[in-house]
């Protein structure tokens, strides 16, 4: 919450907090849905899709700086939220949120290491864990090894399911085990450089060196997440939705840094068949977007995409419509028997004219002009006692004085 | 005889670091080998303050165009000038909406000191020895509030950015040069420019469409 509106009581409008921020709340906890319903729409339908069949989808959202991409991704993060949309008949849900790295020189690692501290390392541990103990060690093994094509990375994520006993020998990891040497080596081995005789501890012949290997582990890894079962049963699968927001700084990746980058989605795309869901997030102004997002992906990955939503600016009524759900996901309990409009503190009127005022109608603009004529009309002690409103001449100064500040 | 071709810094900055294999050599080696080069002495001055960021041990000063500018960049530049200033995008057909704006040039500031004199060598050049100049530089800056002013006045030539440097060896090298290391060396040079990213990815998607067009006429 900005500075300013802290300081601001809007419980004197029936307001537990300020409903329109400017930016998307980081905790997934604290997002909420209002309005959107054809955006919201498009969305269940890719999830409908997720939580029913076991394909890998690719979905590509753009739009607007302020459109609400990030904020979709925030919401989508809680499990709650996306199966509110759609009845799962999956085992369940692993969803991961990153950005895109902003240090194209160290993209590939830090994409890597993102995902896998997202999902969290004890996490994938027991995820192994739980392979061995269905499949055998041995056909663990082996299994790993042929998802990953290479002995020494599928032996590295096999470990992981392993902890060494006091006397040397590996036995199954338990969720119990306190933390030890044995743990702070395998962190060592996935997230760092490993030393000749860290490797030799841990029984490997050698590290992970390259973009390809971090690339090879994650689908490894992703697809232990997903379930060794048989693909068409999807009771015995969880789905991996990866969520990357702002691809747009792609832009500024040299061709050094580009082409490995993209090309280790693709093969990330390509390694998990099944139960993967990858969401893209790309801010574009443009009207040639589907050039630009071309430009921006390559064609490599263009060609991948099974799915493309497009976070398109609200007509009028679908603003209107916005505010008034957003007021309502807010108001304290002294709201309901008021009677009060719906638009309160604005009347019907006053909003109306504020959200056609507005240039652009993102959601970022529309909370940024709401949240600046409420805290403007408390100021001026127009709204805030005896059930008082912001009336049509108060927004029609308001947007006045406005506009001439800006000039 | 080879083409004028008039360099500012940070052109020489951006081709430099492009360490992309083009037509088996690099953008910045076909720069000094396909046209002849030259710049004022306040250019030769940026280059030496950032030498450790261009490539080569060339003996930069040798290709200071002799002269004294600071008239010329008085009579061009001393007084109020028009430049056209981006507005937002038009809500109807989402274009950018560029406005004019006067502004008076500070000549003691050091800022686009080196272009200013640049035009002032392309204008020596012209009226000298060469009937036309190419002129390379990728500040956009600059080269709206000085460089497109004196050209759209004087034909006397072409402004380049380095992306149109490297349609132009493309076109004229075909035989040479694939369209994958041409689009490479794009998008490199492309991610060096400060833009925002949806400036940055539009110019590119032009220049993509360019090569690509070129590449189905040009076999």
């Amino acid at each position: 919450m900005d500075p300013i509106s802290s300081t601001i009581n809007w419980n004197s409008v029936f307001l537990k907090q300020n409903p329109f921020p400017s930016t998307p709340p980081k905790n997934p906890e604290a997002a909420v849905w209002a309005g959107f319903s054809s955006l919201r729409g498009q969305l269940k339908s890719v999830f409908d899709e997720a939580l029913s069949t076991d394909r890998t989808q690719v979905v590509l959202n753009w739009g607007e700086y302020g459109s609400g991409k990030t904020h979709a991704a925030t919401y989508y993060q809680l499990q709650s939220n996306f199966v509110l949309e759609s009845k799962s008949l999956l085992r369940d849900l692993e969803i991961i949120y990153i950005q895109t790295p902003r240090e194209p020189e160290k993209a590939d690692i830090l994409l890597y290491r993102n995902i896998l501290e997202a999902i969290k390392f004890k996490r994938i541990r027991l995820a192994v864990r739980n392979i061995i103990k269905e499949l055998g060690d041995a056909e663990t093994l082996k299994y790993l090894q042929e998802i990953v094509a290479s002995e020494v990375l599928g032996k590295s994520i096999w470990l992981l399911g392993q902890n060494r006993t006091k006397s040397g020998q590996l036995a199954l990891f338990e969720d119990n085990t306190p933390s030890s040497e044995w743990d702070l080596l395998l962190e060592t081995y996935f997230y760092s450089q490993t030393t000749k005789s860290e490797l030799k501890k841990l029984g490997l012949s050698r590290g992970v060196d390259s973009a390809n290997d971090r690339y090879r582990l994650l689908g490894g890894i992703l697809t232990i997440l997903i379930g060794a079962g048989s693909i068409e049963k999807l009771s015995e699968h969880s789905r991996v939705i990866l969520w990357i927001d702002e691809m747009e700084n792609l832009i500024y990746f040299t061709s050094r840094y580009y082409l490995p980058f993209t090309q280790g989605l693709r093969e990330l795309i390509d390694q998990i068949p099944n139960y993967f869901t990858l969401f893209m997030n790309i801010t574009l102004a443009s009207p040639e977007a589907s050039k630009d997002i071309e430009t921006i992906l390559g064609k490599a990955l263009m060609d991948r995409k099974t799915n493309e939503i497009y976070f398109k600016e609200p007509n009028e009524e679908e603003a209107y419509n916005y505010v008034i759900e957003l007021l309502e996901l807010y108001r304290t309990p002294e709201w309901k028997p008021k009677s009060l409009e719906p638009s309160h503190p604005f009347t019907k009127e006053a909003l109306q004219i504020l959200i056609s005022s507005l240039k652009v109608r993102t959601p970022r603009d529309i909370n940024q002009y709401c949240s600046d004529a409420i805290t403007g009309a408390l100021r001026d002690r127009v709204v805030g006692q005896n059930e008082q409103t912001i009336t049509r001449q108060y927004i029609i100064d308001w947007i006045d004085k406005r506009t001439q500040q800006s000039l | 005889m080879k083409n004028l071709c008039i360099v500012d810094t940070c052109s020489l900055m951006n081709l430099s670091k492009i360490d992309v294999r083009f037509g088996n050599s690099t953008i910045y080696k076909w720069l000094w080998a396909e046209f002849e080069i030259c710049y004022s002495s306040v250019v030769f001055e940026e280059i030496s303050r950032h030498r450790n960021q261009i490539e080569g041990r060339k003996n930069f000063q040798s290709y200071v165009r002799p002269g004294h500018f600071s008239d010329c960049e008085k009579r061009f530049f001393g007084h109020a000038l028009t430049r056209m200033v981006e507005n937002k995008r038009c809500l109807q057909c989402h274009q950018i909406v560029v406005r004019p704006e006067s502004f008076t040039p500070d000549l003691d500031s050091d800022d686009d000191r080196g272009e200013r004199h640049n035009c002032c060598v392309a204008l020596d050049a012209f009226k000298t020895s060469h009937q036309q100049v190419i002129f390379l530089t990728d500040d956009f800056k600059a080269m709206k509030d000085y460089v497109n002013q004196l050209f759209d006045t004087i034909p006397m030539g072409v402004i380049w950015t380095s992306l149109d440097f490297v349609v132009y060896l493309f076109a004229r090298y075909r035989n040479r040069i694939s369209l994958d290391e041409t689009i490479n060396v794009l998008r490199s040079i492309n991610a060096q420019n400060n833009q925002d990213s949806s400036k940055a990815t539009t110019r590119l998607t032009k220049y993509l469409e360019r090569v690509a067009k070129i590449d189905r006429i040009i076999s």
